[in-house]
């Protein structure tokens, strides 16, 4: 009875995993049973990934949800599940990986959802916007660089403010974002945070200006200050900006 | 002969008086004067050395010959091995190992003494990392201020011991008169080997690689490409002994150690704490030698895909160490490479990985022999402007099959209009490799025509957050070997830059033409399917292999001046 209680409570792509999960063991028993044990590799900066065919065939993502939906796997394991669904692009992903981006408990798991968000095909700027309000940093760093990398140039409003985050790596994503973007309206605010304490942040701001106003961007007078910058990077930023 | 402890300071003369006491129990019991308290001990005319008697003889064949005219400076070896598999270092067991055969032998002819001269041998420098046997017993050591020998003693066919790399010290050898006068006197160097990294040029013997089959994913076709040219220089590890742990070059470098007559196989052993973690020990044994360096817990820092060595070149007859400094990207004190650094003689120079998601320096640089070039070598730098050209230069219709199913990308139009993709590829450029390609250039010399620009492009995969890997597996990482006929061959990770499909073969492929065209000729490239195992795993054929070399010079003949100055 309980169980039933829970599957009526799931959301619709966990009821659908459910569904495809049982349908995929009814109809292929041993694989779906090697599926539900199957364990990530180590990638050589550590990570967990699933690899080789099976990690990208469409067939498996029901597998691959109903285990992310039962969240009996650790989070390293579940980060891996998120990411391999991404490429499998199987049944039910689109709807899971929005719901996974700003629910999941969990929030390296949160973080690629939000990343795997630029490959699902659907409309995703509402909820990588909606992210950028996450409570932990590296979902919204996660949800300002794939802002980018989706291109919408509606999220520039979006991503301005997040120039103000507390966190230098979420600052220094939306200023890359805003340069990819290379809407002008970014400008004032990017040339506000050339004088941010964190190295990164200032060398992401100028490559940002350089791509949104390439013209101005030269005659920029923190320039000068910038070119003797301690950071080794942002001195030749600076530097080859003002040639 | 006797030795002589530390505490007996003592003139030799005297000292020929006073050592009798002092017999190490190991002398031919019939030296009379050894074992009692005469104060003769110099005569010698014992019956027991008849035979040495007769060597003694041999005097007036060997022409010019002295004692110490076949004595000569001594360069080993740490004797870090374990000939009798004990589980001890040889240095560190008790007595020499059984099958020991990494002394450094040294020739004294104390035959060649007339009647009441003495040679008078002391140790000075490391002395605690010294040791001279004879016949198997230790002669000389940090206890002892001198030994002294006579006629009767005989031909000395002695060992030298060292207990680590690049140990220095002095034998003194003293040819004296009966009245303690100086005859002749040498002063011999006891040297062992610096620690030294190979470089990928040097001569290959073997060549690792750990076997993956889990889930359908398996680099069995990539085994089976290298071992067909390989033959029984490719070892595969036992992936399922090692819990798959494919990353061989990371867990351990191995590292050439030479001496003058003796040579082994060394292991530096990386702190990593993955699953070939016990691989150094299993490989541990006679003839190999394993030792640690650094401390505190595994960064990737200092893996050994981090740490690499250039070929031989101007005034660094070994090359230079370069290694990945990863700043303040959570890494610790670079304990590993600094210890390399008090023993190295290839100078260090640091790169800055920091941007990879990996963060070594392999998944960007590597060297390779070619004849042809200035100083038989060429640099090869990833370059995302080469890559963007090969690109440039295709069908934008072009299907990626492999792309389509691991990227985001199905075709080639579709990576050019990706604008995210290519502002990664302009900051990469020039934020990490041009400053990183003006470090070689500056700390080589190297000149236009010695760096080969590499096509390569780079992503975010996902997970890695901010930092970067390969986009097209990284044939840069690359592995070289020798195979038994001598000749030179290249493993590269197949770049899968076509459709994949039963109809496309690498003879389509845009970007191993590209490869190809820079490539140095003479020798052979070999495009090896690292796709699942490796490149998704965020590594290539280099990453997953490791492979023991030997040196073309001898360090004592080509670089001692180096060596001294290391000291």
């Amino acid at each position: 009875m309980l169980s039933i209680l829970c599957s009526l409570a799931m959301a619709g792509w966990q009821h659908d995993a459910a569904t495809g999960a049982a349908a995929m063991a009814a109809a292929s028993p041993d694989l779906a049973g090697e599926v539900a044990a199957w364990e990530p590799s180590t990638t050589r900066s550590g990570h967990k990934r699933f690899v080789g065919p099976y990690s990208h065939d469409p067939r498996l993502t029901p597998l691959f949800l109903h285990r992310l939906a039962e969240g009996q796997d650790s989070e390293a394991v579940r980060t891996a599940l998120v990411e391999a669904v991404s490429r499998q692009k199987g049944e039910g992903y689109s709807e899971a990986l929005p719901d996974l981006a700003l629910h999941d408990a969990q929030a390296t798991v949160r973080a690629v959802a939000v990343e795997s968000l630029r490959g699902v095909d659907r409309d995703v700027s509402g909820t990588l916007t909606e992210a950028l309000a996450d409570p932990v940093s590296g979902v919204r760093e996660a949800a300002a660089r794939t802002l980018g990398r989706v291109g919408d140039a509606s999220a520039v409003p979006a991503l301005i403010p997040i120039l103000a985050d507390s966190s230098p790596e979420v600052r220094a994503a939306a200023a890359r974002s805003l340069g990819t973007l290379r809407d002008p309206q970014a400008f004032e605010a990017l040339v506000g945070l050339l004088d941010d304490e964190h190295a990164d942040v200032r060398l992401e701001t100028l490559h940002a200006l350089e791509r949104v106003a390439p013209a101005d961007a030269p005659y920029l007078s923190q320039l000068d200050e910038l070119s003797v910058d301690d950071d080794a990077r942002v001195a030749r930023a600076a530097t080859a900006l003002m040639r | 002969m006797q030795r002589v402890s530390l505490f007996s300071v003592v003139l030799l003369a005297s000292a020929l008086v006073a050592c009798s006491g002092k017999d190490d129990g190991n002398v031919d019991t019939s030296q009379g004067p050894a074992g009692g308290d005469g104060g003769d001990g110099g005569d010698g005319g014992d019956g027991g050395d008849g035979g040495d008697g007769g060597d003694g003889g041999d005097s007036g064949e060997l022409g010019g010959a002295t004692p110490l005219s076949e004595a000569g400076d001594v360069f080993g070896i740490p004797n870090w091995d374990d000939d009798d598999n004990d589980i001890t270092p040889d240095w560190e067991g008790l007595g020499l190992a059984s099958g020991e055969d990494d002394l450094v032998e040294l020739v004294l002819r104390a035959d060649l003494l007339e009647q009441g001269e003495f040679l008078q041998l002391s140790l000075d420098g490391d002395t605690d990392l010294i040791r001279i046997y004879r016949d198997g017993e230790l002669l000389l050591d940090e206890n002892d201020d001198y030994i002294a020998l006579t006629q009767s003693d005989g031909r000395q066919d002695l060992a030298v011991e060292f207990g680590d790399f690049l140990v220095h010290g002095t034998l003194t050898a003293r040819h004296l008169a009966s009245n303690g006068d100086t005859i002749e006197e040498q002063v011999l160097t006891l040297l062992s080997t610096p620690f030294m990294l190979n470089s990928h040029t040097q001569p290959t013997s073997e060549v690792m690689v750990v076997s993956y089959s889990y889930f359908g994913a398996s680099n069995a076709d990539m085994i089976a490409d290298m071992e067909a040219v390989l033959g029984n220089r490719l070892t595969t590890v036992n992936g399922s002994s090692y819990g798959y742990d494919v990353w061989i070059q990371d867990e351990f470098e191995w590292v050439p150690v030479a001496g003058e007559g003796v040579e082994m196989e060394f292991i530096m052993d990386l702190i990593r704490n993955r699953g070939l973690d016990r691989y150094a020990e299993a490989r541990y044994g006679a003839g190999v030698g394993v030792g640690v360096w650094g401390s505190g817990g595994a960064t990737s820092q200092d893996y050994g895909g981090n740490m690499e060595a250039t070929p031989p070149f101007d005034d660094y007859p070994f090359g230079r160490i370069y290694y990945g400094d990863g700043g303040d990207r959570g890494s610790r004190p670079d304990d590993v490479v600094m210890d390399l650094y008090a023993r190295q003689i290839q100078e260090p120079f640091t790169l800055d990985p920091s941007w990879l998601c990996v963060g070594h320096v392999d998944e960007y640089t590597s060297f390779l022999p070619d004849a042809d070039a200035p100083r038989g070598f060429r640099l090869l730098m990833a370059d995302t402007n080469a890559a963007r050209e090969v690109l440039e230069g295709m069908d934008p219709t072009q299907q990626l099959r492999r792309y389509q199913q691991d990227k985001d990308y199905s075709t080639v139009g579709e990576i050019l209009n990706d604008a995210s993709f290519w502002d990664l590829q302009e900051d990469v450029q020039r934020d990490h490799l041009d400053p990183d390609l003006a470090t070689f250039v500056a700390e080589m010399g190297l000149s236009q025509e010695e760096i080969i620009y590499f096509p390569t492009l780079f992503e975010h995969p996902r997970g890695c957050g901010s930092w970067a890997a390969a986009f097209i597996p990284g044939a840069i990482n690359l592995q070289i070997a020798d195979d038994d006929a001598g000749n030179t061959h290249v493993f590269l990770a197949d770049p899968f830059f076509r459709n994949s499909d039963s109809t496309s073969t690498q003879a389509d492929d845009a970007m191993i033409d590209a490869y190809l065209a820079v490539l140095p000729e003479g020798l052979e490239y070999h495009f090896v399917d690292d796709w699942d195992v490796y490149h998704m795993g965020l590594g290539e054929v280099h990453c997953g292999t490791n492979a023991v070399r030997s040196q073309d010079d001898d360090w004592w003949e080509t670089a001692l001046t180096a060596v001294e100055e290391a000291l």
